[in-house]
């Protein structure tokens, strides 16, 4: 063996071991499959396929990242998934119908939209216990809570609202009406503005988190892409930096938006109908969930571009990320 | 100092327009927002094809029912209240002096569960003129071309864009050579018609025309015969590819099936049919927004429920975000960009201007399945090509 040679083994050595280090997990609820799939974030191959309940949607992990919650939408139940055994050790009872659900900054509460009945409910992470119900729009889905957890925000997609609320007296502060069927709520890093994405409106809505107003809509346009598609899903921010990936549903690509100017800079072409989108800890690489691929794109964050696409099960809707 | 008062009361009004506060919202108690009139007529039960399927009741009005009670609950959140107003004539009575009687003067916002007849007489009383009436059911190209009235809006897809949709897929499968078979209803006549000019204009040939037997209850032939009959008039000298079928009552039309003289493909109002709604399609939040008809109403959802709800939806919206209450600013929203509707169609509806009918895919729908969503920017932007002749809302601004 040359020296050089050893000192290239010895490279690569190193930079695996770099990887191994900061190497995720990935979490992929599959909808059709009744699966999440696991997948390594350095080989990016499949480690596990999770049975879990009819009709898996809603994914989130908790802080201390030892435990992924699954919304089981059809068996009215959430999976709950050991990080490390990858196996379901339990299952919460949420009410009926959860499609999507939150989790509290702590990981103490999560906070579960029921879609079929217009409500949301609050259970007790550790014990499952029903801490509360509120009453809310039409279709209520996508949930954020605010870092102090004194504010939190659901949005109804029948009814086109956010509707904040306070967790700690669970009622109502207001409900803003937005563009049609809002998915996906998220607040910022800073945690003075929302950012809601509306599906079939094809907007990106900015509210101000203390006045409630509405002070900006993000309109996109992708040329050769008609705009009936572009259907805003997931929501990202990129800490640290100004950068924004929203996920655009059937209009197959990411955009990449301006947290302070909210300008589109560009947009990554992914798979077909994009829902759902995640962050390695690092905040190097974006997963882009693909749901009529059937397929996860692996985009690289400074460079944007996609360096590769792994097969998951069908009907892939919503992604987690352990480190 | 008073002005300014005036001036921060208004600012306030204007920031409860964006954000209502839930303890400010108001209650059912309350004067409504907005009132639309439901009209409709009795019509005898319509006949089933088979014994065993359901009876079916309050077609239309439960979807517009539906339709006002997820109104009002999203306008909770919002202290907007509608109300649904129900006229409905009986099978003899002239409705135009029903609706004189109820509008007394005043235009309205209107959701008309009527035939296209009636729907006509309503839109052409005097009062109706500054009215917005949402055609919640009729497909008539007749109403979206030489009779078209500026207060009429039209929800569901037309006789043209489903024969439209439906000869789109046929003639791409290759399937370009028809046998018509018509039923005897207005609908079955409008809809054959509507097929024959699609078929012109996508270059399908249609090799043969034939009515159906008639079933009914004055007809003398027992099923065997109409069997016989079936076969025969499907046996023709020249070669076809799918037999069309027009027979929304369906009693007859449901036995071409497996009755052609060969083994040929059935489309139109059975086998593949081209819809606005089917219980079974369960696409883009579809399985959803059925399963709560079908806890509001005990029963599926029918395209007629769906067109009233749609009717409904499309006039809340225009109340809701664009908050106009009066039918001028009510149909000025309807045609502007700021409205759009979703309808569980995957994507925002609006409505096209020259016609004020609604854009929107069209299904293209097996006995159980979807099997393809025809895209809303293929329907042709002339209308008029089936019959229907051009409407001109300029020239019929009297109406």
């Amino acid at each position: 063996m040359t020296g050089l040679s050893r000192v290239l083994m010895i490279a690569a050595a190193i930079g695996m071991g770099t990887r191994m280090a900061c190497a995720d997990t990935l979490f992929v609820s599959d909808e059709r499959d009744n699966t999440v799939t696991v997948l390594d974030g350095t080989s990016l191959k499949i480690v596990k396929t999770i049975p879990v309940g009819r009709r898996p949607r809603g994914i989130v992990i908790t802080p201390d990242f030892k435990e992924v919650l699954v919304c089981a939408g059809d068996d009215n139940r959430i999976d709950v998934i050991d990080t490390g055994t990858l196996a379901v050790t339990r299952s919460l009872n949420p009410g009926p119908d959860p499609e999507t659900l939150g989790l509290s900054p702590s990981g103490n509460t999560v906070y579960i939209a029921n879609e079929d009945d217009s409500m949301l409910s609050m259970l007790d992470r550790v014990s499952g216990k029903l801490i509360g119900r509120i009453a809310v729009g039409i279709e209520p889905e996508g949930v954020a809570i605010n870092a102090d957890e004194t504010m939190a925000v659901v949005v109804s997609e029948s009814s086109s609202m956010a509707h904040f609320f306070d967790p700690r007296t669970q009622k109502l502060i207001a409900n803003v009406l937005v563009d049609t069927r809002p998915r996906v709520v998220e607040f910022t890093p800073d945690q003075r503005h929302v950012w809601v994405a509306s599906e079939v409106g094809g907007t990106v809505a900015v509210i101000n988190s203390a006045s409630k107003a509405v002070e900006r809509k993000i309109a996109f346009d992708i040329s050769g892409v008609r705009s009936e598609f572009i259907q805003p899903e997931g929501i990202r921010f990129v800490p640290a930096t100004d950068t924004v990936f929203v996920a655009l549903g059937r209009a197959n690509h990411v955009a990449v938006v301006g947290l302070q100017d909210y300008q589109v800079r560009g947009y990554i072409e992914v798979g077909r109908r994009v829902w759902q989108i995640g962050l390695s800890r690092d905040a190097k690489t974006l997963y882009a969930v693909n749901g009529l691929t059937n397929d996860v794109s692996v985009i690289d964050v400074p460079t944007r571009r996609v360096r590769q696409t792994i097969a998951v099960g069908k009907l892939p809707w919503g992604i987690a990320v352990a480190p | 100092m008073r002005c300014c008062a005036l001036l921060a009361a208004a600012a306030v009004a204007l920031m409860a327009a964006v954000a209502v506060h839930a303890e400010d919202a108001a209650e059912a108690s309350q004067p409504p927002t907005a009132t639309l009139v439901y009209l409709s007529r009795e019509a005898p039960r319509d006949p089933r094809s088979s014994l065993t399927e359901p009876v079916v009741t309050e077609y239309g009005w439960l979807g517009a029912r539906f339709g006002v009670s997820e109104l009002n609950a999203n306008g909770r959140f919002l202290g907007k209240h509608f109300e649904l107003l129900k006229i409905v004539v009986s099978s003899q009575e002239d409705i135009r002096s029903r609706v004189h009687r109820v509008l007394n003067a005043h235009p309205a916002l209107m959701v008309a569960d009527l035939a296209p007849a009636d729907l006509l007489a309503v839109a052409d009383l005097n009062e109706a003129k500054g009215s917005v009436i949402v055609d919640a059911r009729t497909s008539d190209d007749a109403l979206r071309g030489s009779q078209c009235r500026n207060s009429v809006f039209h929800v569901l897809p037309s006789w043209e864009m489903r024969a439209n949709a439906l000869t789109d897929f046929l003639v791409r499968k290759g399937w370009g050579r028809w046998l018509l078979l018509n039923g005897s209803t207005a609908d079955d006549l409008a809809y054959t018609n509507a097929l024959r000019g699609a078929a012109r204009a996508a270059g399908a040939i249609i090799v043969s025309e034939a009515s159906l037997p008639a079933s009914d209850a004055a007809s003398s032939l027992t099923q065997a015969q109409v069997d016989t009959r079936l076969e025969s008039l499907t046996r023709t000298a020249a070669p076809y590819d799918v037999v069309l079928v027009t027979d929304f009552a369906g009693a007859v039309g449901e036995r071409v099936m497996f009755n052609t003289a060969f083994s040929r493909l059935v489309a139109g109002t059975q086998g593949l049919r081209a819809i606005a709604w089917d219980p079974q399609f369960h696409d883009f939040a579809a399985r959803g927004f059925e399963y709560r008809f079908i806890r509001f109403a005990a029963r599926e959802m029918s395209e007629r429920d769906y067109g009233n709800w749609l009717a409904v939806s499309a006039l809340g919206e225009a109340v809701l975000r664009g908050g106009v209450t009066e039918p001028a600013g009510v149909r000025a929203f309807l045609r502007s960009s700021r409205f759009s509707v979703a309808a569980f169609k995957g994507e925002g509806l609006t409505f096209r201007s020259t016609d004020q009918q609604l854009r929107q895919p069209i299904l293209l729908f097996g006995p159980k399945v979807l099997l393809r969503l025809a895209p809303a920017d293929t329907q042709r932007e002339t209308a008029g090509a089936a019959g229907g002749g051009h409407c001109n809302l300029a020239a019929a601004s009297a109406g």
